[in-house]
């Protein structure tokens, strides 16, 4: 008979103090295995449907590098400041200065949403046709680099017929 | 000779097999309870739960070769590529056609209204414009012009607006013309 609860007791005792904990690992693995699979399923349906969007990504070069070329990876403020004086020049126009700032980078929402990083260019023109520069803001504007004009300012001179303009001009970059 | 038991005897010792029988019983009941409960524990500790754990790294290293099949480079190279599309429509999208403004302000200005000065800032909107027209009647008949361009102007705010007198040759002051201030509140 003393055996017999000897038994029944160990039986409770291995009950409570092993097989539970143990269950309850269990079930944390079991979750544990069911997020993974779950992760697994979502990843292999993401990528089934992405291949064939990279395997033409792979081949599209071109649009590749349209889209580099309107928005680089890479300030390249050289590249905007010629860019911007070429226009200048192509509307007999002269730039009197420039002034460049490097404006801080936003803070990314998330790795899938990269920010742009911006470039304020502030240039400064006179010139004595009003027709010249309306053609220069509209050459800016359509620049396959993509600029945007935030302020401009026209003002005549005194007692002079030309004209002053104070152009910002932002032009943007991708962050890698 | 041979003993056989009475109908007494057998009765009287059925009740001793019966003490000796139930504990015995329940000890081997305990005994099979006890090693099931072992069991079970052995099976889910050395079994199942290592079963549940092989699983959980075999898929593990499923993902991982999955997320290798497309090379990081690749990855990286196609998410620049996807966030410069989105960057780029959003970028023409939200920007302001200025020419088009410029277009706007010569077709809808007076003959006789001059600007001194048109100061366009398309983050903010706004337009300010320092100019000259002949009287308050041609300044008021300009505002209403572009009070009534409600396709591209939002809000007309008249500044600081004066009449300028002139002296003739006599030395006596005449009326001139009127120095304005305007600001335009534009659509986005």
């Amino acid at each position: 008979m003393l055996v017999a609860i000897v038994f029944f007791i160990g039986s409770l005792v291995l009950y409570v103090n092993f097989i539970k904990p143990t269950y309850r690992n269990i079930d944390l693995l079991r979750a544990q295995l069911e997020a993974k699979r779950q992760q697994y399923n979502d990843y292999k349906s993401i990528i089934d449907r992405l291949r064939p969007v990279f395997d033409s990504f792979q081949s599209a070069f071109q649009l590749q590098e349209s889209f580099s070329s309107m928005l680089s990876t890479e300030p390249m403020v050289p590249q905007a400041v010629a860019q911007l004086n070429g226009l200048a020049s192509n509307n007999l126009l002269r730039i009197s200065s420039i002034n460049v700032n490097e404006l801080a980078v936003a803070s990314q929402k998330s790795v899938l949403l990269k920010g742009m990083g911006t470039i304020d260019l502030n240039l400064t023109i006179s010139s004595n046709s009003y027709d010249a520069i309306k053609s220069f803001l509209q050459n800016v504007e359509s620049n396959i680099r993509i600029f945007d004009v935030k302020r401009i300012t026209i003002g005549r001179q005194e007692n002079t017929n030309a004209f002053n303009v104070n152009f910002n001009v932002y032009a943007y970059y991708q962050i890698e | 000779m041979v003993y056989s038991k009475s109908i007494l005897e057998q009765e009287l010792n059925k009740g001793e097999e019966l003490q000796v029988g139930w504990p015995w019983r329940m000890m081997v009941f305990s005994a099979i309870v006890f090693l099931t409960t072992a069991g079970i524990f052995l099976g889910a500790e050395f079994g199942f739960k290592r079963y549940l754990k092989s699983q959980i790294n075999e898929t593990d290293s499923q993902i991982d070769a999955l997320t290798r099949s497309i090379p990081e480079e690749q990855q990286n190279s196609f998410l620049v590529f996807s966030a410069q599309a989105n960057n780029i429509q959003k970028v023409l999208n939200d920007r302001y056609n200025t020419p088009q403004f410029f277009s706007f302000l010569e077709k809808n200005t007076l003959k006789n209204v001059f600007y001194k000065s048109v100061a366009l800032d398309t983050k903010e909107r706004t337009v300010n414009i320092d100019g000259v027209a002949p009287d308050f009647n041609i300044l008021a008949q300009q505002m209403e012009i572009f009070r009534n361009a409600t396709d591209t102007i939002d809000k007309v705010i008249m500044g600081r607006s004066n009449m300028v007198t002139i002296k003739d040759k006599q030395g006596s002051e005449i009326l001139g013309s009127v120095n304005f201030a305007l600001t335009l509140k534009i659509k986005k």
